[in-house]
């Protein structure tokens, strides 16, 4: 079994052209990701592991590996405490 | 002024609420004909014109994007309501064109009783709607039909508008329908002075940032205020491209008392002083029987004699007012006087039925 992190169920995802906007539907609150954090919101959707994200996006937007690191770390702690993202464990 | 265009007839949901006769035949205004009447009121009220849409459901229209950029190629502002089913894909057409705002429907103020209306994950599209018209800046606001399903969601409904950051909450006592009828889920109309009641408190209430509304056509407190379509603040071109004396009253009640001029065939220009005249005859017919008697008091001489008499009259005011349910009830009865509650006659259980009739028959005597 491999911890990860998956879309809360609570929460309706729009993507839109270049943004994702996610309403949670508890709290009514909603948010919007940019580009970069839309990326890494579709790669979650995707089943790609948190571990493996920062290397994607170091990849994919051409930034410095602790750019890269850094920005997925904080966007990922930020998505967990507003309940957008949930704990999974996965076979 | 408001110029309102329903630009379709059909939508893509059923509420059994709905005031509109028939959502199911496909109905669409063309976007030529409201391209010409446009150009027709910005030359009637130049500067001072905005547009607003509704139908059916707006956002079907198969040219909807086309309507859009003539309204705002035009520099007209606008607005329109809508279930929010289709509000995603027309984002990128309100990003080019913004809306001044946008009204969005529910039938409950949950998702349980809301989708039982609409249909499952309509409630999710109208909260999803809010957040993408928020994204985008537009200012969204919601509207809720109070009924027996939802009398008990006022608070509820406040609660999540203000939670959602929306501009604004509407609450509508919607007319009566053969479909709410049939189900009884229609308020008494005795039970609408409690709703309209509730509501103002609830917006006098301090620290509300989401402006709370109740929509015209409830009981009036103190004195009525003419509607915006009296007002000539607003008015209205239905599905077929007719000009109508009423929102509320177009493709209600199976006639067509409320139709004036097709567009098709004339101008809005030609056709408005018809529609004027049109609209101060339903005034005159629609008036309540306690301002007609007011009126009579008032044009009495206030000295000698007649001054005993003011006095008799003014208790004719009250005992009137009480004998009519509906005469603090503006719309309905405007919808009564011209015809549009006929179809009550079938429905002799509904607490609505003694709106049936045109003039009600208990006041005949002192109409004459």
């Amino acid at each position: 079994m491999i911890d990860t992190l998956r879309p809360s169920p609570d929460v309706l995802v729009s993507h839109l052209h270049d943004e994702t906007v996610l309403l949670h539907m508890g709290s009514k609150r909603y948010f919007h990701l940019n580009d970069s954090g839309q990326r890494i919101w579709q790669l979650l959707e995707s089943g790609v592991q948190p571990s493996s994200l920062a290397e994607r996006m170091q990849q994919e937007f051409d930034v410095a590996p602790e750019v890269a690191r850094e920005g997925v770390s904080a966007l990922l702690t930020s998505l967990q405490t507003l309940g957008l993202l949930e704990p999974a464990l996965v076979a | 002024m408001v110029l309102g265009f329903a630009i379709t007839g059909h939508c893509n949901l059923r509420c059994p609420h709905c005031i509109r006769d028939d959502v199911v035949r496909v109905q669409e205004l063309e976007p030529e004909l409201i391209e010409r009447v446009l150009d027709d009121a910005i030359a009637l009220w130049p500067g001072a014109l905005r547009v607003s849409l509704t139908g059916g459901e707006p956002l079907i229209h198969r040219r909807f994007d086309d309507i859009i950029t003539s309204i705002a190629t035009r520099g007209l502002s606008y607005s329109f309501v809508s279930n929010a089913w289709h509000l995603k894909r027309i984002v990128p057409l309100l990003a080019k064109y913004p809306a001044a705002g946008i009204r969005l429907s529910l039938s409950g103020a949950d998702e349980v009783v809301h989708d039982a209306e609409r249909g499952t994950g309509s409630y999710r599209r109208v909260l999803m709607g809010v957040a993408l018209l928020t994204r985008l800046r537009i200012p969204a606001s919601l509207s809720i039909v109070i009924d027996r399903r939802t009398r008990h969601q006022i608070r509820e409904a406040a609660n999540l508008a203000e939670s959602m950051g929306c501009a604004r909450i509407h609450f509508i006592l919607p007319q009566p329908v053969p479909g709410s009828v049939i189900r009884d889920t229609d308020l008494a109309p005795e039970e609408w002075w409690p709703v309209a009641r509730e509501v103002r408190a609830l917006a006098q209430e301090p620290g509300h940032a989401t402006v709370i509304q109740l929509d015209y056509g409830a009981p009036f407190d103190g004195p009525e205020i003419p509607c915006d379509t009296f007002g000539l603040h607003r008015t209205y071109v239905d599905a077929r491209g007719r000009l109508s004396t009423c929102c509320q009253l177009s493709e209600y009640g199976n006639n067509e008392t409320d139709v004036v001029a097709d567009l098709h065939d004339t101008t809005l220009a030609l056709a408005w002083p018809t529609y004027v005249d049109r609209l101060r005859e339903q005034q005159r017919i629609s008036a309540p029987m306690s301002a007609c008697a007011r009126t009579e008091a008032a044009s009495l001489p206030r000295r000698g004699s007649a001054a005993i008499e003011l006095p008799v009259l003014a208790s004719n005011v009250v005992t009137i007012a009480e004998s009519d349910p509906f005469d603090a009830l503006p719309c309905i009865r405007c919808a009564r006087a011209t015809g549009k509650m006929e179809w009550l006659e079938a429905y002799p259980n509904s607490t609505w039925h003694a709106a049936r009739s045109r003039i009600p028959s208990h006041l005949d005597p002192v109409l004459a």
